[in-house]
């Protein structure tokens, strides 16, 4: 388990303005056993933060595109997928931090989700104390790891605030 | 990876460790076997040329250890880095009782070549304990939180949660 993952490429990188935030957001696709496409997008924030998001293409114009279970028994490969994506993202930005969110099922509350005990547990086996320190908060299903390479000791506190801002968490 | 220098620190300690250990087991069931007196007997009479020069040679390895240890103790570079520091840890904590055991040796009691040999076997057990806490003082500044959160609903992951929680079949990606 998490060892492979699909081919995948990168689409684009376009800049954005949301809520008089600007973003970059890196958009990459990768297609599963079952030739299914999926989309990941990696915004990046300020402080050199990637929040990471993905879902499957067919449920792209749903409401609820990152709550949605594609039932296809391939996440293991996909969050996998979505590491070396990030893994990619850090050779390029050594300061990289990353920040994600375990979406609710659709019955499902916001605090302590599947998802986010899934991820939680993934990240813990998978990533080291070295580079990244790794923080949660449980009632909002969010984990971050921040880069031990940035020197801004209040930085956990400026990207709550700037997430606050524009996530309605 | 590891620099060999601190590849080597590592081997050492846990080879001195075994010795140590190894030694304090086979003279304490030899003891226990022949008693005290029959101990000194044999070792006037065969073994003091042998524990003579492997107390001069534990003295001399314990003085070039002593100089590696200042020099060789680093920041981990890599992943790779703090597994291997893991694991020589857990060797030599699982060693540490035994260790310890030699540390209360009263070896003034006993005759010149006798009480010289305990005596350089404890000054490397203390050298290996000293090990013991620099390597886990080494990872406290993990156990730490660098980036403090005035929100106290963000909890931090401290490296002996990771670590406990671990299932040690992965390796880290990064």
């Amino acid at each position: 388990m998490f060892i492979s993952s699909f081919p995948f490429k990168k689409i684009n990188s376009q800049s954005r303005i949301i809520d008089n935030v600007h973003l970059v957001e890196h958009n990459y696709q990768f297609r599963g056993k079952s030739n299914k496409r999926y989309i990941v997008v990696c915004e990046q924030y300020d402080f050199n933060v990637y929040a990471v998001k993905f879902y499957a293409v067919d449920h792209k114009f749903c409401a609820n595109k990152f709550k949605r279970l594609t039932g296809n028994s391939e996440g293991s490969r996909i969050i996998t997928t979505v590491s070396k994506i990030m893994i990619e993202l850090l050779k390029d930005n050594p300061f990289a931090s990353f920040a994600f969110v375990g979406s609710p099922l659709l019955n499902e509350e916001q605090s302590n989700t599947k998802r986010f005990k899934l991820y939680a547990k993934v990240v813990g086996n998978l990533v080291g104390p070295i580079f990244f320190e790794q923080h949660f908060d449980e009632s909002k299903s969010a984990y971050i790891l921040l880069n031990k390479n940035n020197e801004d000791k209040f930085i956990l506190d400026k990207i709550q605030a700037l997430f606050s801002s524009i996530y309605d968490l | 990876m590891l620099t060999s220098s601190q590849y080597n620190l590592y081997e050492n300690s846990i080879s001195y460790a075994n010795t140590l250990a190894g030694l304090e087991t086979f003279l304490a069931g030899f003891k226990r076997i022949v008693g005290k007196f029959l101990l000194l007997f044999c070792y006037y009479t065969i073994f003091w040329p042998f524990v003579l020069t492997f107390a001069l040679w534990l003295n001399l390895e314990r003085r070039s250890f002593q100089k590696k240890m200042k020099r060789d103790f680093k920041e981990f570079e890599t992943s790779n880095d703090y597994l291997k520091h893991k694991k020589v840890l857990m060797d030599l904590k699982s060693l540490e009782p035994r260790l310890k055991r030699i540390s209360n040796y009263q070896p003034h009691r006993l005759p010149f070549g006798v009480s010289y040999t305990l005596n350089n076997m404890k000054k490397m057990t203390s050298t290996l304990l000293t090990v013991i806490s620099w390597s886990e003082s080494r990872l406290s500044s993990l156990n730490h939180a660098k980036f403090a959160s005035a929100n106290h609903d963000v909890k931090f992951v401290s490296e002996s949660e990771l670590w406990k929680n671990r299932n040690s079949a992965y390796q880290y990606w990064m």
